[in-house]
């Protein structure tokens, strides 16, 4: 008795949510139609309740209402979209077909719960990025762009390299005119220092 | 009053001479005339602007990518592929970024270098180099932030590294758990370091950096007599307008943007699969193998304590180091040490590929 009020409960949820879906996620599991189940699990709810779960038509009732339930739930994939990307999987455009299934379930994964801390947010391992493959007319192009303005960079550094490099540095410095001791070739001891910060 | 005057006897400018002043008279441009000692437009004295160069470079390129990217995990692989794949030049682009943070860790290195050989971080520009210090901790961050935005596998485990670090902090690494805002996917909130707050310090750094640089003016060079006290170079030295020196960084950042397209059209950067949690089968980028071998040999907290070892031997130099000597060959204790420094990264660097792979994560360290 308690079965066929259990199993009555199972069945209005079965049917409430055959009732509230929409069509094209029946389809798209390539099962019965949506009138179609909606009709079997309100029948089903129907024998269920009339005759109790342990009865010939309960039991049948019983093994349809958990046969649609246990069958995967395909809300929130667009249907329409999943026969396009098929359309360009058929066309060899990998790329492109998924990124149209990653839209399709756009609905079904905003109903997931997202990833927080440090969860990684995907189930799937997919395979890594293949690597660049021969250079194509963009490349040359960039890589053309790159070369001259590598060459402009250097050709400028060296335009507005400075005039003198050390050694004349050096000399122009020692000299007497400056007024530094025209001894020391290497360079003075900082000892002059005054304060002599040293430990 | 008296230009009114002197007016007539002047020759009369050039048309870009009379816009330039136009411009000068409203936002003060030609106050980047002040003169800089010539040693200051070499190639070793250019290389912070030339790390310049290479910051802005990665600025644009990433105002572009964040167009793109979407920090979300469940989306965050498959845009960089779309990224990649669908958007023209979005692979280029990609690429540039790429080599850019690598130029710039390279090119800040030796930087550094350059500052250590030549003394420049001795009174009184011992707080610019602890300001260059962060600057280089935060260019650490932004590359390790960045390999783990594009969420491939790789990117994944070395996020896994950094929550367990984060957990051997304690207290302190609160920031780093997946926890401290649970509702909150932690891509996201790294996502947000990397494209605000870290280059947005670094930023904020540089600025002062250079504002310091300016302040202090720019080191003698040691092979060049020097003015002794206040360490400036000495008068007689030739000058050249500080606009000069930009000119001839530009030139420099000209061929590293050149430099680079070349490197992101021939080798762009990979993208692994999406991230499988709790496996540990991808190598970290180059930079960071010294640490791997560490950690090979010492379990994973070996990371916290070697990061903490190379930081904090930077931040003392200056204070250990107080004599006033600036000539590397006058400097033994200095060089020596340098050289060890250097030696143990390029060592350990090479050990990695010598050593077996080990699993860290979940060890409990």
């Amino acid at each position: 008795m308690v079965l066929g009020w259990v199993f009555t409960g199972v069945g209005v949820v079965a049917f409430g949510h055959a009732l509230i879906h929409r069509s094209d996620a029946f389809t798209a599991a390539d099962t019965l139609t949506k009138p179609k189940w909606v009709a079997i699990t309100a029948g089903a709810t129907a024998a269920i309740a009339l005759f109790g779960a342990i009865s010939f038509l309960g039991i049948i009732g019983v093994v349809a209402v958990l046969v649609y339930l246990s069958a995967t739930d395909q809300d929130g994939v667009d249907v329409a979209m999943v026969r396009q990307a098929q359309a360009e999987l058929t066309a060899g455009r990998t790329a492109v077909a998924q990124q149209t299934l990653q839209l399709s379930i756009a609905a079904a994964v905003g109903q997931l719960k997202p990833a927080s801390g440090e969860e990684t947010g995907t189930a799937v391992v997919g395979a890594p990025l293949p690597g660049r493959g021969p250079l194509t007319g963009t490349d040359w192009t960039l890589g053309g762009v790159s070369l001259l303005l590598l060459a402009a960079g250097v050709g400028l550094a060296l335009w507005f390299r400075p005039a003198e490099n050390l050694a004349q540095l050096r000399r122009r410095l020692t000299t007497p005119v400056t007024g530094t001791d025209p001894d020391t070739e290497t360079p003075p001891s900082p000892r002059n220092s005054p304060e002599g910060h040293q430990p | 009053m008296t230009r009114t005057e002197e007016r007539p006897a002047v020759a009369r400018p050039s048309r870009t001479r009379r816009a330039l002043d136009v411009v000068d008279e409203r936002l003060g441009i030609r106050a980047l005339e002040y003169p800089v000692p010539e040693h200051a437009n070499k190639l070793a004295w250019s290389l912070g602007g030339v790390t310049a160069a290479a910051l802005a470079i990665l600025i644009v390129t990433g105002i572009f990518l964040v167009q793109f990217y979407n920090p979300v995990p469940e989306a965050a692989n498959q845009s960089v592929r779309y990224l990649v794949t669908q958007v023209w030049g979005g692979r280029f682009v990609r690429g540039v970024h790429f080599w850019s943070a690598q130029a710039m860790y390279v090119t800040a290195a030796l930087h550094m270098l350059r500052v250590f050989l030549t003394g420049s971080y001795k009174r009184p520009r011992e707080a610019n180099w602890l300001v260059g210090v962060a600057m280089f901790g935060l260019v650490t961050l932004a590359i390790f932030t960045g390999t783990v935005l594009k969420w491939d596998q790789e990117g994944f485990e070395a996020l896994g590294h950094n929550l367990e670090i984060g957990k051997l902090l304690g207290g302190v690494g609160f920031w780093f758990s997946p926890t401290f805002a649970g509702n909150v996917p932690i891509l996201i909130r790294l996502y947000s370091a990397h494209v605000v707050f870290i280059p947005g310090l670094i930023v904020v750094l540089a600025t002062l950096h250079a504002l310091l640089v300016k302040r202090h003016k720019i080191s003698p060079h040691p092979a060049l007599p020097s003015e002794g006290p206040g360490d400036q170079a000495p008068a007689a030295e030739p000058t050249e307008p500080f606009t000069h020196h930009l000119r001839r960084i530009s030139s420099f950042g000209l061929a590293l943007l050149g430099g680079i397209g070349v490197l992101a059209v021939l080798f762009p950067p990979g993208l692994g699969a999406r991230p499988v949690q709790g496996i540990e089968v991808t190598e970290p980028p180059v930079t960071f193998w010294w640490l791997y071998s560490l950690e090979n040999f010492f379990g994973l907290p070996a990371i916290v304590y070697a990061e903490l070892v190379f930081f904090g031997l930077l931040v003392i130099v200056p204070f250990v180091d107080r004599s006033p000597e600036r000539f590397w060959r006058r400097r033994p204790v200095a060089m020596t040490m340098l050289t060890l420094f250097l030696v143990a990264i390029v060592v350990l660097t090479i050990l990695l590929k010598f050593l077996p792979a080990k699993s860290h994560l979940g060890a409990g360290g």
